[in-house]
């Protein structure tokens, strides 16, 4: 169901690196939690709505104002200069 | 008494002590950290431990108190799970890839505490990122069930329920998932609440699964974990998903229970549940019969499903609130010459295999052609779940099941078994899913000297319910 390949394109997407060994012991795992989470297709589930929050809420709408914030230069280890700096995209 | 003692008792009698000046405050600092000295090193409940700043506000406490103007915690130590802020503190979650953040501000659930008077004693170990049963995933190693070290602690608030039971701290918060602050303390034998969804501020919450998300307290007695409820609970506009309503106050009272009608799901009696624990369960069950209303079986005939509706939810949401974990910003980065090498490699080494094993899965239940069949599905089957809750809760006031189906096992005995670990979660998950509430208080009677927790379900605001039956538990002598 779930080979070695589909694996890596998941990891791909999400952005995780895996080592060789770990990326057949997933395979496998992956595997056989899925085959196992299938048991909820037993459920008969034609008239039933998506529940995608445990409570019902109106997301509270805010004044368009500006707060103050306190500096956050201590809390941010990759800043200089006013920027975080990352590895360059282009060359 | 003894003064070493002082961590023995409950929140309430240290603050009434501390009124009538029988006791200083730096004795009860005292008798905890003598405690953490003794059990810490065999145990591994916390990550951080701020032992001379918990001293210098007990002094500063003894020296200009109003004893007049004593809020409920003043100079109570209090340990926090390590996946909650505390402004200035680290906030590890357990992972490598956040060893060197801190948190630049509170909590809402902090900022209460502190506003109580509560003094944080430290931050305490988690199965990382809080996803686990048994608190042996963390970065900073496994924590030891203080009862018997060779066994769990249960997951993923163990570190908060092992120094609880150890009195390294009064009492603790944990978060609860999917039965992170009940799963641990049944093992370790304390009291554990998970509020209902929205009635605790995830403000400062490190998100693992935001929809079922909770912080809940941990103590060593039913009254302990009320007060902290009482301070944490309530509306916060900095979480848009948190109940506007007021908090009316729990006050304690076990005699309520004579007006409850207790339901009992057949559904959680099945298949896999320990024989001994259905026993202890059955006898407190018939104890209860003699001061409540009335006993009924109910039915909750979706729990089957549970699990797996359960994991597929938390891990598609945990693949989304994780993927803030890059490198980019703050917590580990690996130097790569490229942008997208240096989140593989930070991620790949920053996080452990079960994160990871969450996130993979999670992504395939989100991705193209996959959604419907696995995220939209289990979004159904939550709904079914509530409805069966919402269908038994119109005729009883509580429903009583086990915690856990089994005792405490073996440090590394299901570690490499992830859907047997997963399985432990059967009876904890529905409530998390429901966005009900539900407590875990230990049983009157032991088996082979592991305590057993009793679990008690209410429905959403039914707090003052489950604590009330919780109390009439605690109360009971066998």
């Amino acid at each position: 169901m779930i080979n070695q390949s589909d694996l890596e394109k998941i990891a791909r997407l999400a952005k995780l690196g895996l080592t060789a060994d770990e990326s057949s012991k997933l395979t496998k795992d992956l595997e056989n939690i899925i085959n196992y989470f299938h048991e909820i297709k037993e459920l008969e589930l034609r008239n039933v709505s998506p529940m995608t929050h445990a409570v019902m809420i109106v997301l509270p709408l805010r004044l368009d104002e500006i707060k103050p914030f306190k500096c956050m230069d201590n809390y941010l280890p990759y800043k200089k200069f006013n920027y975080i700096f990352v590895p360059a995209v282009l060359e | 008494m003894n003064k070493q003692d002082l961590s023995a008792l409950t929140i309430k009698t240290l603050h009434d002590k501390i009124k009538s000046k029988e006791i200083k405050f730096i004795d009860i600092i005292d008798s905890v950290i003598n405690h953490i000295k003794t059990d810490e090193q065999k145990i591994n409940g916390f990550i951080s431990i701020f032992e001379q700043e918990a001293i210098n506000q007990a002094r500063q406490l003894d020296q200009k108190v109003d004893y007049n103007n004593l809020p409920p915690l003043t100079g109570i130590p209090i340990a926090v799970k390590d996946n909650i802020c505390v402004k200035d503190k680290l906030t590890t979650c357990g992972s490598k890839i956040l060893s060197n953040f801190i948190s630049p501000y509170d909590a809402t659930a902090i900022a209460r505490l502190k506003n109580a008077g509560a003094i944080i004693i430290g931050k305490t170990n988690l199965d990382e990122f809080a996803m686990g049963s048994s608190t042996e995933t963390s970065y900073f190693g496994a924590t030891k069930n203080p009862i018997n070290n060779d066994y769990v602690t249960g997951g993923s608030s163990g570190g908060s329920a092992a120094v609880v039971k150890y009195q390294g701290a009064i009492s603790a918060l944990g978060s609860d998932t999917g039965g992170s602050v009940r799963h641990p303390a049944a093992f370790c034998g304390v009291v554990g609440l998970k509020p209902t969804y929205g009635r605790v501020s995830r403000y400062g919450l490190v998100a693992f699964a935001s929809s079922l998300d909770c912080i809940g307290p941990i103590g060593k007695s039913v009254k302990d974990v009320a007060t902290i409820f009482n301070i944490i609970a309530g509306y916060d506009p900095l979480d848009a998903t948190t109940i506007n309503k007021p908090v009316t106050p729990i006050s304690v009272d076990a005699g309520t229970i004579k007006n409850y009608t207790l339901g009992i799901p057949k559904q959680f009696f099945a298949q896999g549940l320990d024989t001994r624990i259905a026993k202890v369960i059955d006898n407190t069950i018939k104890n209860l019969s003699k001061k409540c209303k009335n006993v009924k079986e109910v039915s909750l005939p979706n729990t089957k499903y549970a699990v797996a509706t359960y994991y597929l939810i938390c891990m598609a949401e945990a693949s989304s609130n994780l993927a803030r974990y890059d490198g980019v910003k703050y917590g580990l980065r690996l130097d790569t010459k490229e942008l997208k090498e240096m989140y593989e490699k930070t991620r790949d080494q920053g996080l452990n295999t079960e994160v990871k094993r969450r996130i993979l899965i999670g992504t395939y239940g989100l991705s193209k052609g996959y959604y419907d069949e696995y995220y939209g599905t289990a979004q159904k089957a939550r709904n079914l779940i509530k409805q069966d809750f919402n269908n038994a809760f119109k005729e009883c006031d509580v429903i009583i099941t086990p915690t856990t189906p089994t005792l405490p096992f073996k440090i590394g005995e299901k570690i490499e078994d992830p859907l047997a670990m997963y399985l432990g979660d059967i009876f904890t998950t529905p409530a998390n899913l429901a966005g009900i509430t539900a407590i875990s208080v230990p049983a009157p009677e032991l088996i082979d000297n592991f305590p057993v927790g009793i679990q008690i379900t209410g429905p959403a605001m039914g707090e003052e319910y489950i604590i009330n039956s919780a109390q009439a538990i605690e109360e009971t002598v066998v």
